[in-house]
């Protein structure tokens, strides 16, 4: 080899080191740019490729009534959005669109129109709608499934459930009161992709975002007394053309507030459609002047005080009474002479409750109605309440305080005066009304409680129970204004109320426009239910005792049917459960002497008879039965001719193919 | 070797199985879906306002009066 041809080898030798070596040096830079330098972010972009992410529906926590009924759920409906940047044929998506979804067509072109690519066209449609829309395929058109809220009793116990705006945020009522507690953020699980784009599981990477609680929420209602409640209130509102109305019904002794509905109603699942003015609640946001309903209180505070006793006249000045520069006369233009103490209240006499309230004084009459709770708020678990209107007594003329005896010129909120009834009822402790018993988490554990709770006591339980029994007579006695309330083997306790609403155009009270009311507990002996009835403005029958008094009858009665006077309310927190029945099997028995049917003290063959037939043969014998399907009885457990005297119930199979 | 084809099938196996676990979710999701609106189905169903509708205007049902009544022990 030549000196020049090994010099020749050595540069190209040197030269390949040097290209490999600039060419090594150009990977290692690029492999520094693309792990080191920017190896964030390209990672992020390589996840996007290989992973999906699902987001499951956020199911908002259900809303249970005391017995576990379902009172609000959560179901997925289609919303319809566009890409604007995919349509390409503007003028065929929006006139199609805009047929399909009954939307104005300029709305939805002036929406293709807008940057971006991402426009809500119409939110939680129908599913017929929307299937009608995929049905289209039309180009930067999708659909989407959310959560949307739905309420399975449409109108029953709206205004305590409130509702629900398209982004799943309570809007109104308990919705909006527990908001927080039955919210829950969307759950995210992410998916691997391979490269068909079949979907694999990638454990390590499911992400759930957790925030809200997603609580369900247990009231103390009832949804089988609402119904009652608002099906008797819709029938009298209609009767009695009034403009509106209100009803309670509360545990006297608890505060649990039973059911409470207000007219006019609307519809929560459509509730955009209604007027702001239906969907108040207007049991807790509105006030009225109570009327002769606030009678009660003032004897109760006399009667606490030692003013005055059953036995002691008042003097009724014969129907006009003058006080200041104005003269007071009775309802319906009555004249009473002299009354007893408790025809007072039986007659709903005006002028005798000036008389009361006058020996009682206005420091005293002022410490009682506050201690009564009004002029304050109950502080119940629902958005909204108002304090009524309760001026400083400083402030009252003497003729403020004269009317303000028989309830004019005070104004109070439906649920302040049920809950001031209640004390009456409940031996003069006023308790707390609720409405929210529980939250209960998904597995069905309680997560928080709410017990009754005692405020104070404002009167004591001899005077209770004196109040009860002139309250019992106004009802039950003869003659007396609640003679329409009467229940038949109950002993009710209730006192009427019809008012003059004040009117602001004329300024002064109104003879035409008035409130008629009812407030009433039974059994009295024992109070376990306490009903309030309020007709907003009725029209024809414009009295408390004419309108209202036969609303809470109807009310109590079907009360009273239900649940058979001892309103064994059940503590159900959880859903419920099928009632668990003994099936008794149905075989032949052997040939029994049929003497039982005669002697009376004996179990009787029931085969062959109607439910009707053993319910009336058990209860002339005292035989405690329990029924088992319907039709006819073909068997029965206690075997026929034995005694009736056992303590064992006697199951009864009836079927229908007999 | 043979180490190494033991680690390739568990590595495939488990792949295989993730796919599976994968349908199997978006299965429970579709039947919970399913429940849910079959729930709502009871509960509209069950609705008193619906419940007396039937009642009085198909079977013509009425309430029963304070003496039809009668209440077992």
């Amino acid at each position: 080899m030549t000196k020049k041809s090994k010099k020749w080898l050595r540069f190209r030798v040197t030269s390949v080191l040097v290209l490999f070596l600039v060419l090594y040096i150009a990977l290692l830079s690029r492999a520094f740019q693309l792990q080191i330098v920017s190896g964030k972010e390209l990672k992020s972009l390589a996840d996007k490729q290989h992973t999906k992410s699902l987001t499951l529906c956020p199911e908002r926590g259900l809303i249970f009534d005391r017995n576990g009924e379902k009172l609000a759920m959560t179901v997925l409906a289609d919303s319809v959005y566009i890409d604007p940047s995919m349509v390409k044929k503007r003028k065929e998506v929006s006139g199609k669109l805009s047929s399909t979804l009954c939307l104005e067509e300029r709305d939805i072109r002036k929406k293709l129109l807008k940057p971006g690519n991402f426009r809500w066209i119409a939110r939680q449609v129908s599913p017929l709608q929307a299937a009608q829309v995929r049905a289209l395929d039309l180009d930067g058109v999708y659909t989407i499934q959310e959560p949307k809220r739905f309420y399975p009793h449409r109108e029953m116990a709206c205004h305590l459930l409130g509702f629900v705006g398209c982004d799943s945020a309570g809007l109104e009522g308990l919705e909006l009161k527990y908001d927080s507690s039955l919210k829950y953020a969307p759950q995210k699980v992410v998916w691997g992709r391979d490269a068909k784009g079949n979907r694999i599981y990638l454990d390590e990477r499911s992400t759930t975002l957790n925030d809200g609680r997603g609580h369900n929420l247990v009231l103390t209602v009832d949804s089988k007394i609402q119904y009652i409640v608002e099906m008797n209130l819709k029938g009298a509102v209609e009767n009695t053309g009034a403009k509106g109305g209100n009803a309670i019904v509360m545990n006297p002794k608890t505060g649990e507030i039973l059911a409470m509905t207000s007219f006019p109603r609307f519809n929560p699942n459509a509730y955009s459609q209604y007027p702001v003015a239906s969907r108040r609640n207007r049991a807790i946001t509105d006030c009225f002047d109570p009327g002769s309903v606030f009678k009660p209180f003032v004897a109760a505070a006399a009667l606490e005080e030692g003013v005055v006793s059953e036995s002691d006249v008042i003097n009724c000045e014969n129907g006009s009474y003058v006080v200041g520069d104005r003269v007071i006369h009775e309802a319906q233009m009555k004249h009473h002479e002299e009354l007893f103490f408790p025809e007072i209240l039986k007659y709903s006499s005006n002028i005798g409750t000036v008389k009361v309230a006058e020996m009682l004084g206005k420091e005293k009459f002022y410490k009682y109605i506050t201690k009564f709770g009004f002029g304050s708020k109950t502080g119940v678990n629902l958005p909204g309440e108002i304090g009524g209107i309760l001026r400083d007594p400083s402030k009252w003329r003497r003729v403020d305080f004269a009317t303000m005896a028989f309830g004019q010129g005070i104004s109070v909120t439906a649920i302040q005066l049920i809950t001031a009834m209640s004390a009456i009822a409940n031996k003069g402790v006023l308790m707390k009304p609720y409405i929210v018993k529980g939250l209960v988490n998904r597995q069905g554990e309680i997560i928080e409680q709410y017990e009754p709770e005692v405020v104070r006591r404002v009167i004591s339980e001899d005077t209770a129970e004196r109040i009860t029994a002139i309250l019992t007579d106004v009802v039950g006695g003869e003659g007396g204004t609640g003679e329409r309330a009467r229940i038949a083997n109950v002993s009710v306790a209730g006192k009427t109320g019809t008012s003059q609403k004040f009117d602001f155009s004329l300024g002064r009270y109104s003879s035409k426009k008035v409130v008629a009311s009812f407030v009433g507990f039974f059994p009295s002996e024992d109070p376990q239910v306490i009903v309030l009835v309020m007709l907003d403005e009725p029209k024809i029958k414009r009295w408390g005792g004419v309108a209202a008094a036969p609303v809470f009858k109807n009310i109590s009665e079907r009360i009273v049917s239900c649940y058979n006077r001892h309103l064994n309310l059940p503590d159900v927190v959880a859903e419920r459960h099928a009632p668990e029945l003994e099936i008794v099997q149905a075989s032949m028995s052997e040939v029994i002497p049929r003497n039982e049917d005669i002697d009376e003290s004996l179990i009787p063959d029931f085969r062959g008879m109607s439910v009707r037939e053993v319910l009336k043969v058990s209860q002339d014998r005292g035989i405690d039965v329990r029924l088992v399907g319907s039709g006819w009885a073909v068997d029965q457990k206690l075997a026929p001719g034995i005694s009736a005297e056992t303590d064992q119930p006697c199951y009864v199979l009836f079927n229908e193919g007999f | 070797m043979a180490i190494a084809l033991v680690y390739v099938w568990f590595h495939i196996q488990a792949t295989r199985i993730n796919y599976q676990i994968a349908e199997e979710i978006q299965n429970k999701n579709k039947l919970g879906e399913e429940n849910r609106r079959l729930k709502v189905e009871i509960a509209t169903l069950t609705s008193p306002q619906r419940i007396e509708t039937i009642a009085r205007i198909k079977l013509k049902m009425c309430y029963p009066k304070r003496d039809q009544v009668v209440f077992l022990k």
